[in-house]
């Protein structure tokens, strides 16, 4: 896929989570094309988005990178990460990701895209199948935990 | 103490907001999940400032700022939203939005957006 | 009730009774003794959630509809839809087939909710499979959730919208 669809993903990634949470996150070389499911790590947050190109992106998160996030942010601690305010912040975390890549994505091109809201899935051992999309993903690294990042266009990008 | 007003659908950034606002001595006097709401509750408490998101269910930030600015042109509103590229921020000004904040935000972003307006 | 949310209710419901009987020839019928719950249930629930066919919603109104449903369930329904005998589908199958139940239901309500403030886009469909997983759509502002039941099987219908 066009590095240049992909690469402000990871760079939003970074630079979002940083500022929100001072946790810094390394890639693991380039983005891949995605063979096969994704098997979670265990919080992921999927939001879709349209313009002149229609896309996803989906956050894939191990539980203590996400816990450590959500902590930071909201200056609290959660028992479960199914309480309500734990999983709406990680669907705020991807819609703060998604909007900061798509608005560097919109200035450098005239694509006019747009995020829908996001959803966030939590689970042991839970995987992921997207049928019929070629996607790619990034893995990046923390001291707190890792993380994926996958980002699929339609058409592969082809307006 | 200065009033304001957040319009925001997520209840994490009304809740993460309202803490920066409180912990600055500004006092949040309404809480407002759509932009239809907002303009209703901008009638009827008057607030010194307006804290508006953007994509919001029922009435979006921009159709409800245009709103807010046509009936009180001295109206004073910060667009704070996830997406900021150069079409939406122009849209904003032509509206008369006073300043565009692009989350996340911290204190300082904050305090030094309201400060420079109110 | 007003009338397009009314629409709207009836949609999805006809769309699940539409597609089960002509993909699979299951005649469903909606559990009205189904409280609903909006995560699913602890792992001593009588029907944990084990595959969830979703899709995100584009539209005016955006959301999501998820369909819910234990992977036994899931095998019969996808092995119905493909002929293939249950006992031979393999992983990829039973996802891909999931996936593809949850479009042609969202498709069908799609139609159905054509004039209406209801109506919206399709998305490509995907599968979430894993023991009692959870899903939280953030701005959801109503929640249909209906649950399906034939004598051989069920399932849980859930639409997040933003109203």
């Amino acid at each position: 896929m066009n590095p240049t669809l992909t690469k402000p993903f990871m760079e939003s990634a970074q630079n979002m989570i940083y500022q929100m949470a001072a946790v810094q996150l390394d890639a693991e070389g380039d983005f891949q094309e995605q063979q096969g499911d994704i098997s979670s790590y265990g919080v992921t947050a999927l939001i879709t988005f349209a313009g002149a190109l229609k896309g996803r992106l989906l956050i894939d998160l191990e539980p203590t990178l996400a816990s450590e996030i959500v902590e930071k942010v909201m200056g609290e601690s959660f028992e479960s990460m199914k309480d309500p305010t734990f999983m709406g912040m990680i669907g705020e975390l991807s819609n703060i990701v998604g909007g900061d890549a798509l608005t560097n994505l919109n200035n450098q091109q005239p694509l006019n895209l747009r995020l829908a809201s996001p959803a966030v899935f939590l689970g042991k051992d839970m995987i992921i199948s997207i049928p019929k999309i070629k996607s790619s993903t990034i893995n990046m690294k923390s001291d707190v935990g890792n993380m994926r990042i996958n980002v699929a266009f339609e058409k592969g990008g082809q307006a | 103490m200065k009033r304001i007003l957040i319009v925001d659908d997520s209840p994490i950034i009304h809740n993460l907001l309202r803490k920066v606002l409180e912990r600055n001595d500004y006092e949040v006097c309404g809480d407002a999940k759509n932009g239809k709401e907002g303009v209703e509750l901008y009638e009827e408490l008057k607030p010194d400032l307006v804290f508006m998101d953007i994509t919001m269910p029922v009435m979006e930030g921009i159709d409800a700022a245009k709103i807010i600015k046509e009936k009180d042109p001295n109206a004073k509103i910060i667009m704070l939203s996830a997406m900021g590229d150069e079409a939406i921020m122009n849209e904003a000004k032509s509206i008369g939005v006073d300043i565009f904040l692009k989350k996340p935000f911290d204190d300082y972003k904050i305090v030094s957006a309201i400060a420079k307006i109110v | 009730m007003n009338d397009q949310l009314e629409t709207y209710n009836k949609a999805f419901s006809m769309a699940v009774n539409d597609v089960m009987s002509t993909m699979t020839g299951f005649e469903m019928e909606e559990d009205i003794n189904y409280k609903g719950k909006l995560c699913c249930g602890s792992d001593a629930d009588p029907q944990p959630c084990e595959i969830s066919g979703a899709m995100i919603l584009m539209g005016k109104n955006t959301g999501m509809a998820t369909i819910t449903m234990t992977r036994q369930t899931a095998a019969m329904i996808v092995s119905y839809m493909t002929g293939i005998p249950y006992y031979e589908l393999e992983d990829n199958d039973l996802y891909d087939g999931i996936a593809e139940l949850m479009n042609l239901i969202a498709g069908r309500a799609k139609a159905l909710l054509r004039e209406t403030d209801y109506y919206f886009e399709i998305t490509p469909p995907f599968t979430i499979i894993g023991k009692n997983h959870q899903v939280v759509h953030k701005k959801q502002t109503h929640l249909l959730q209906k649950r399906f039941i034939t004598s051989d099987l069920s399932f849980i219908l859930r639409v997040f919208h933003v109203k």
